[in-house]
């Protein structure tokens, strides 16, 4: 499948989208702001596949690398659009701590529609690091930042997401409490 | 347990809910990429069609020379032999004195000639020869006993051979040359039978007719206006130097700056207007179209620093410009470039006839040329972990550039409508062909050959 990806044949190409279109568009859900987005996303990514594919030199996982390019692609197409990492204002702040098992009563794709109301800034960052498991350096490195915004952005970006928990519980309780 | 250890637990539970999380994506997606992958195949055919293109106009160019060429053989030629009865001349341009004797044929010396030139040779002589009989008033034609239909000059008739000769007497002479002269077109009365008579009714006795003689055209180097195609080849290479770019500075790499990049053969085509300032000296203008690539790679084994930050000596961080792709200490990063030049050339062209049909050709002048640039980026994978390749579609700038341009070379008139010149000649870019803001500047400088169809209007 590979080879005919390099020689550009159209099956092949067909073949490879089938087989990894629904796992790097979960990817791209992450990164993006909503389905739309993510699907030019996993378009742009894709074209850099094809066209890239000819450096893969087998080494390592072929999906690890299909999903590094489609990384990337969002990280690029984020920063195309030339949005700046502010630190984004944070309304409210709970002392209350989540308890993890929230998150097990909680679909992927609820967490995937919570990481998409992160600003922008931390979504970014805190797919790379705590997602895909880059370390501030190399985070700071594609995205240009210093390292230690990456990490106050990381830590920012997990304050954040903890309200968001909070605030999903209580809506989900309140929904409990009302059905009886 | 704190709040750092809980945010690690729900961290790491939230990685293992959606880290592998996958959605179907939508049935117009695959439909929208294969047309995007269509279009980006477009510019591989179009380059393609490109070299189609060039090869047809070299074709083109070869045909017209031909056709040029071959249009003036045929125009003066005829297919046909005819015979024409003369008699050996005495000397060249003379015209010898009319006298029975010389109004008489001689049957067994005859010159067969082809008869284009030998049409070209008695058209051309044909008013010297009404001239002098004029003149001397004295000759006319004898006057025929048999009428002849007056052929076409340009297609000649049969030759028509009566059957015995008759020489004149002293009275039908003079009873010949009271009469009136005949002009074009006429029906020729011979009075005599036995005469090789070719197709031409005034001069059917070519007698009169000085010799033929080769006569060598002259044609003044420079037109009133003329108008070319001129293609070339040309070797072009990259000077580098730094950028005003801020970064520039603290770019460490001695491969990038200061140096000259491999270079590209680059064809062009283009078209002019040439404009006769004097009889030697022409000022043309026009189009020209260039299309080249550049590649240079960068190799960061040997940078130890920063070039953005400059804090941290073991990480690189070369940030593009424009994509925002990194790249890491240990690698190759290879750079290309792709240029597409709209140039409008402004020269000064002086000719120095050597002969008839030769000149030496010096050409000085300025071109105005818009550059169109595209860049691709092609990474290392296995050490920087991606790869970017930015699509020529993606990545376009613009920049006006002036260029110096100087050639010399040898000029040939074909004929008085065409001349071809081949001149060797060197394109001089004066400044970068890149924005001044970028990390480096870079001036192309091109060697390469000019050939050209010229036509002379006027």
């Amino acid at each position: 499948m590979i080879e005919g990806c390099i020689r550009g044949e159209r099956v092949f190409q067909k073949a490879l989208y089938d087989k990894y279109a629904s796992k790097m568009l979960g990817v791209c859900m992450r990164y993006a702001e909503s389905r739309e987005e993510a699907e030019d996303m996993l378009q742009e990514g894709f074209i850099r596949v094809f066209q890239s594919i000819v450096t893969y030199q087998k080494l390592g996982s072929f999906e690890g690398w299909v999903r590094r390019v489609i990384v990337f692609t969002a990280i690029n197409i984020y920063k195309s659009r030339l949005r700046k990492y502010k630190d984004e204002p944070m309304h409210e702040h709970h002392d209350d701590v989540v308890n993890e098992d929230v998150i097990d009563k909680m679909s992927a794709k609820e967490i995937v529609n919570l990481i998409q109301l992160l600003p922008d800034g931390y979504r970014v960052i805190f797919n790379l690091f705590a997602i895909e498991g880059y370390s501030h350096k190399e985070i700071a490195e594609h995205l240009d930042i210093a390292v230690g915004t990456s990490k106050s952005q990381v830590a920012r970006a997990r304050m954040y997401i903890q309200q968001l928990l909070l605030k999903h519980n209580k809506s989900l309780y309140e929904r409990l409490a009302k059905s009886g | 347990m704190s709040d750092w250890q809980n945010q690690d637990k729900v961290t790491g539970k939230l990685r293992d809910k959606v880290y592998n999380h996958s959605e179907t994506p939508s049935d117009a997606l695959w439909e929208k990429l294969d047309a995007r992958l269509n279009a980006l195949a477009a510019p591989e055919r179009k380059r393609r069609v490109g070299w189609y293109w060039i090869a047809a106009i070299i074709a083109g160019m070869t045909a017209g020379l031909w056709a040029a060429i071959h249009f003036i053989d045929e125009k003066d030629a005829v297919p046909a032999k005819v015979q024409i009865t003369a008699a050996p001349p005495k000397a060249e341009n003379e015209v010898p004195k009319l006298t029975p004797e010389l109004l008489q044929t001689s049957p067994e010396k005859t010159k067969i000639l082809v008869a284009g030139k030998a049409h070209k040779e008695i058209k051309k002589n044909r008013k010297y020869s009404e001239k002098k009989i004029a003149e001397k008033n004295k000759v006319m034609p004898a006057q025929p006993e048999t009428t002849l239909v007056p052929g076409q000059p340009e297609e000649p008739s049969e030759v028509i051979t009566t059957k015995e000769t008759k020489e004149l007497t002293p009275a039908q002479l003079t009873e010949n040359i009271s009469k009136p002269q005949l002009t074009i077109g006429d029906p020729i009365v011979i009075s005599f039978k036995e005469i090789k008579f070719p197709d031409f009714p005034l001069h059917g006795n070519t007698k009169l007719l000085p010799p033929p003689v080769e006569r060598e055209r002259c044609f003044t180097p420079v037109s009133a206006f003329s108008i070319a195609i001129v293609n070339n080849v040309s070797y072009g290479i990259t000077r580098y130097s730094p950028g005003s770019n801020a970064n520039a500075a603290r770019l460490d790499n001695a491969k990038l700056t200061n140096q000259i990049s491999n270079g590209r053969v680059a064809p062009s085509f283009g078209l002019s207007a040439g404009l006769r300032i004097t009889d030697r000296l022409m000022l043309s203008a026009g189009f020209r179209r260039t299309i080249y690539s550049d590649k240079y790679t960068y190799d960061i084994k040997k940078a130890v620093s920063d070039p953005y930050k400059g804090t941290d000596p073991t990480l690189l961080a070369f940030n593009y410009k424009h994509g925002g792709d990194s790249i890491m200490p240990g690698s190759t990063y290879s750079f290309i470039n792709k240029f597409y030049c709209s140039e409008v050339p402004i020269t000064f062209s002086y000719y120095v006839p050597m002969n008839k049909r030769w000149n030496v050709v010096l050409d000085a002048g300025v071109s105005f040329m818009k550059v169109t640039y595209a860049s691709a980026a092609y990474l290392d994978i296995d050490r920087v972990g991606f790869v970017v390749v930015q699509s020529l579609t993606e990545y376009p700038g613009y920049k006006m550039v002036t260029n110096l341009n100087l050639g010399m070379g040898m000029s040939y008139r074909l004929n008085g409508k065409f001349s071809v010149e081949a001149s060797p000649y060197l394109r001089y870019g004066l400044n970068s062909i890149i924005k001044d803001n970028s990390f480096t500047r870079q001036s192309p400088a091109f060697f390469g050959l000019n050939a050209t169809l010229r036509y002379h209007a006027f």
